[in-house]
């Protein structure tokens, strides 16, 4: 069920907005197969994120697009230049692509003015300075200039390394999970403002991560990756709400799975009938239902037929482990406002927008 | 022009893809590494396997000889080293970790410097100092009468002497390392647990520091095998000086390989040493601060005794010996006329030749190997890393004859070859020169190298060069901005380390030096033998002077900044 674009509809594409293009790229090392297959189009300003666990393939797509690595097969644009692909080569250095590192690589023997200018060309020194200079301001450490990268904190390397890499004023940005080293509250912090600062260049760019929060909260579109194949792109509501598969569904937020089956129009199962929309062929019977945790609403009933076995607070909302008549368990979210009680008595309501229906 | 084209292109691609499938097929073999490897310890086999082929009556003639007396010198001396570097050092270092007491600081870094007297400028310095003919018996002598009895200097226990004297800081810097590594934090659990201030020493921080200073200990004894002029002026023979007596007196290679492959088994014997020693537990407290052991100060009239006696061990290994130089020196320079004084700058020009030249090959392969290492990430080139930086273990003479026998074969191969062509003889072109001096210092100070290359190359994360690269850099400004200035000061400090060694090297000099030719070591070392301290004591001066420079870096680097 893998997301596929055919070539032709690619380079329609590709005319009037596509700023980096794949054309179905692969990659392998020795036996394992890092990137197989992988067609993608990240539009100009957009912000894109690469979704999948560890091991999926995101840092060594980034490395391609980045031309640190060389793709087996397939094609690279980046604006209107075939970078790799056809007998095409450029090197990294030509491609005009910032890159922010997992371990951020500055350069532990320049200051941070050096390592800032170093991408810096054919100024005056008058000028560079004043170009470091806003960029320091830009990420907010204007007077940290003299220091050596050994000296600074964890979310400081971070955002110094972003401003070394906007330096040259990149078409394109690429983020290889750069906040996974932080602790959760700066990493919240700097997440939005990096966003916005390169919302505000309107540099395209690809952020890599196994984060889906970041990459739900922080994109325009979102691509999920499992093992080196492209399972879905999307708006984030799209991949979160309307999975096209079951490693999607699983993968990005909190679902259950409840068996069902198909009566002509109607989705069957222990939680009740719902409407099937969507298209599941003809012969499929025996199918598959999503039901995300905040999808199931309960309400406190004496004689209701489903128990509340367990209730984890998570601060804001409550996460509820109910079990149904049949033996089952399935989960709830509600608001933290009102707590209801282990053991209460309750009646289950599902809101069947987002069921979403897979074939077993 | 057309065709001119193709053709370039078939080529092109002919060569594209032999390369490709030469590629493949040498791919996951470090090719570098394994080739340094494999010149590195060509030495060591040439010996070893000299030892399994032995010759009956060479062993016959050792055993009639020399061999019995130099073995068991040198079964008296290692563990005579041993124990005396292991009380002094690390007595010194327990000292200097577990207490406070007056200069403490200053003695900290004084108790390292008499690593920058070779043994056998000691050994000369004693021997001058303490012998029948020397002051100290001379003033005895004259105050207590002709038969005042005095322990003779020329014997096992001098040469121990002197050797624990050099040698005792190697134990000293790691037994201290050691010591500083471990947790305040258990110390004082055991503390709590009853035990008084000592019982703690031996229950817990020495059991804690023992693979520190077992290791020092290896290095101590390495060196103590290695030497041979010390334990020759001292009339203490071990095998060192078997292999070289063997050499110069009845120049055959035969019997010195043979004897040099008992002394590789005499290596083998310390490294189990300290396998055993060091135990199969790898001591390291992971997690949280090392805080250290807290130092108490000490009162009353022990802080006078940790001073003075540190202070007296300063003294005896470094300050009056180095003393004792300049006295001689000042002497040598007044009476020496200015032309003679040549001869000095002779020798001085002469070491600092195969210095640098030493240090330079050394560092280039070292470089070599350390980025073949880290561009297969493999397991078979970090073998071929262990075993081409072997060769601190391996005695100087052991290196020494081990490239004798393939260089001299050579050079008798391309004689015989050109004698029977064109029937003329160049000589011998490889043995007796400096390419077999270069070959023999490289490969016994790899190692020093190599430690300091590669933990500098360490800086440098893929990713930093990728960084780089995207930021627009060219190959040249990534090579001057990033590399060298990051790997740089290690290639500099593995240098130097190397230079500091080759210069103070003897065994190696006294048996590969081409003809007449002398540096500074050989010239203390020829000058001791024949009692003119006064001429030994002006070069000696200069080896002591450039060896204080490695101690000075080593000092920097093996000082523990503790935390506030
Ligand atoms: N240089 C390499 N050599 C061999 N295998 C590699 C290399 N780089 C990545 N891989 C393999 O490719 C797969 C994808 O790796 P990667 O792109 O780093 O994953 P991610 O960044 O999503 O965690 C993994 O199985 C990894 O082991
Ligand atoms: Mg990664």
């Amino acid at each position: 069920m893998a997301f596929k674009l055919n070539r032709d509809n690619v380079c329609a594409r590709k005319a009037w907005s596509s700023h980096v293009l794949l054309d179905n790229v692969s990659k392998s090392f020795d036996k394992v197969k890092a990137v197989s297959g992988l067609t993608l189009v990240v539009e100009k300003g957009e912000f894109f994120s690469l979704l999948g666990p560890s091991g999926c393939g995101k840092t060594t797509t980034l490395r391609l697009i980045g031309g640190l690595d060389r793709p087996d097969e397939g094609a690279i644009t980046i604006g209107n230049e075939v970078v790799v692909g056809e007998g095409v080569w450029v090197p990294p250095e030509k491609r005009g692509v910032g890159i922010v590192f997992q371990d951020y690589a500055l350069f532990p023997h320049l200051t941070v003015f050096k390592n800032i200018a170093f991408g810096l060309k054919g100024c005056s020194p008058k000028e560079l300075k004043q170009k470091v200079m806003e960029l320091l301001e830009m990420v907010g450490l204007p007077h940290m200039a003299h220091k050596y990268p050994h000296e600074l904190s964890g979310g400081e390397r971070q955002r110094i390394t972003l401003a070394r890499s906007l330096a040259p004023s990149p078409k394109v940005m690429l983020l290889d999970e750069p906040f996974s080293s932080l602790d959760a509250d700066l990493r919240d912090e700097l997440r939005h403002e990096t966003k916005w600062i390169l919302k505000e260049k309107g540099t395209t760019t690809i952020l890599v991560t196994h984060e889906q929060e970041e990459a739900l909260s922080l994109s325009d579109r979102v691509g999920v990756l499992n093992n080196g194949k492209l399972e879905q792109v999307g708006t984030p509501d799209e991949i979160y709400h309307k999975p096209r598969s079951r490693f999607v569904a699983d993968f990005v937020g909190k679902a259950d799975f409840v068996h069902g089956w198909i009566e002509g129009s109607l989705v069957i199962c222990d939680l009740g009938m719902f409407p099937l929309n969507g298209d599941i062929p003809d012969e499929v019977r025996d199918v598959e239902l999503m039901i995300r945790t905040d999808d199931v609403d309960f309400t406190v009933e004496p004689g209701g037929n489903t128990v509340v076995i367990e209730a984890q607070f998570l601060g804001a909302q409550i996460l509820y482990k109910l079990l149904l008549p049949d033996g089952k368990a399935i989960h709830s979210i509600k608001p933290s406002t009102k707590i209801i009680p282990v053991g209460s008595r309750v009646k289950i309501k599902v809101d069947t927008k987002h069921i979403v229906v897979f074939r077993k | 022009m057309d065709s001119t084209a193709r053709i370039m292109r078939a080529v092109a691609n002919l060569t594209r893809s032999w390369y490709l499938r030469c590629g493949h097929w040498l791919q996951g073999l470090p090719v570098s590494p394994l080739l340094i490897a494999a010149v590195v310890m060509l030495p060591v086999g040439v010996v070893s396997s000299a030892l399994l082929t032995p010759t009956r009556q060479i062993w016959i003639h050792l055993w009639d000889t020399l061999l019995p007396e130099m073995l068991s010198n040198t079964f008296v001396l290692l563990p005579g080293v041993g124990v005396g570097t292991f009380l002094l050092g690390t007595g010194l270092a327990w000292l200097m970790v577990a207490y406070r007491f007056p200069g403490q600081t200053v003695l900290n870094w004084l108790l390292v410097l008499p690593m920058a007297v070779p043994t056998y400028v000691l050994g000369f310095v004693y021997m001058a100092t303490f012998d029948f003919a020397g002051p100290v018996q001379s003033i005895l002598r004259q105050w207590f009468g002709q038969n005042i009895w005095f322990p003779e200097i020329r014997s096992g226990g001098g040469a121990i002497l002197v050797m624990v004297l050099v040698l005792y800081p190697y134990v000293y810097l790691l037994a201290k390392a050691g010591f500083y590594e471990q947790s305040g934090a258990t110390f004082e659990e055991v503390r709590v647990l009853g035990y008084s201030r000592a019982e703690s020493f031996f229950r817990i921080a020495l059991p804690l520091a023992r693979p520190s200073i077992v290791a020092g200990l290896t290095l101590a004894m390495m060196e103590a095998l290695t030497d041979f002029a010390t334990v020759r002026f001292f009339n203490f023979p071990t095998l060192s000086d078997g292999v070289i007596r063997i050499w110069h007196g009845m120049m055959d290679l035969r019997a010195a390989s043979e004897l040099s492959g008992l002394l590789v088994i005499f290596v083998l014997l310390i490294i189990l040493f300290g396998r055993s020693l060091r135990g199969r537990s790898r001591y390291y407290q992971l997690g949280g601060k090392v805080l250290g052991i807290p130092p108490v100060n000490l009162r009353g009239w022990k802080r006078w005794f940790a001073t003075s006696t540190c202070s007296l061990v300063v003294a005896v290994a470094f300050a009056l010996p180095v003393m004792q130089l300049f006295h001689w020196a000042l002497i040598e320079i007044t009476r020496t006329p200015a032309e003679a004084i040549s001869v000095y700058l002779g020798l001085t020009f002469n070491s600092l030749l195969l210095s640098v030249l030493a240090a330079g090959f050394a560092t280039a392969i070292a470089m070599i190997l350390a980025n073949g290492v880290r561009l297969s990430e493999g397991r078979v080139a970090r073998t071929a890393a262990h075993l081409a930086t072997m060769g601190y273990a391996i005695p100087g003479a052991v290196i020494a004859v081990g490239i004798l026998v393939p260089l001299s074969t050579l050079d008798h191969t391309i004689n015989d070859l050109l004698q029977s062509w064109w029937g003329i003889t160049i000589g011998l072109i490889f043995t007796g020169s400096v390419v077999g001096l270069t070959y023999a210092y490289v490969v016994r100070f790899m190692a020093v190298a190599y430690n300091s290359v590669e933990s500098s190359l360490e800086k440098i994360t893929p990713n930093i060069t990728m960084a780089a690269r995207t930021l627009g850099a060219s190959p040249w400004k990534l090579l001057w901005r990033i590399h060298l200035p990051l790997v740089g000061p290690g290639m500099f400090v593995g240098a130097s380390l190397v230079f500091v060694d080759v210069m103070k090297e003897l065994p190696i000099t006294v048996m590969l030096r081409p003809f007449g030719y002398d540096t500074l070591a050989v010239w203390v070392w020829q000058m001791a033998a024949e009692s003119i301290w006064a001429g030994a004591s002006l070069p000696a001066l200069i080896i002591v002077i450039a060896g204080l420079l490695p101690v000075i870096l080593l000092i920097g680097a093996a000082t523990p900044k503790r935390s506030k």
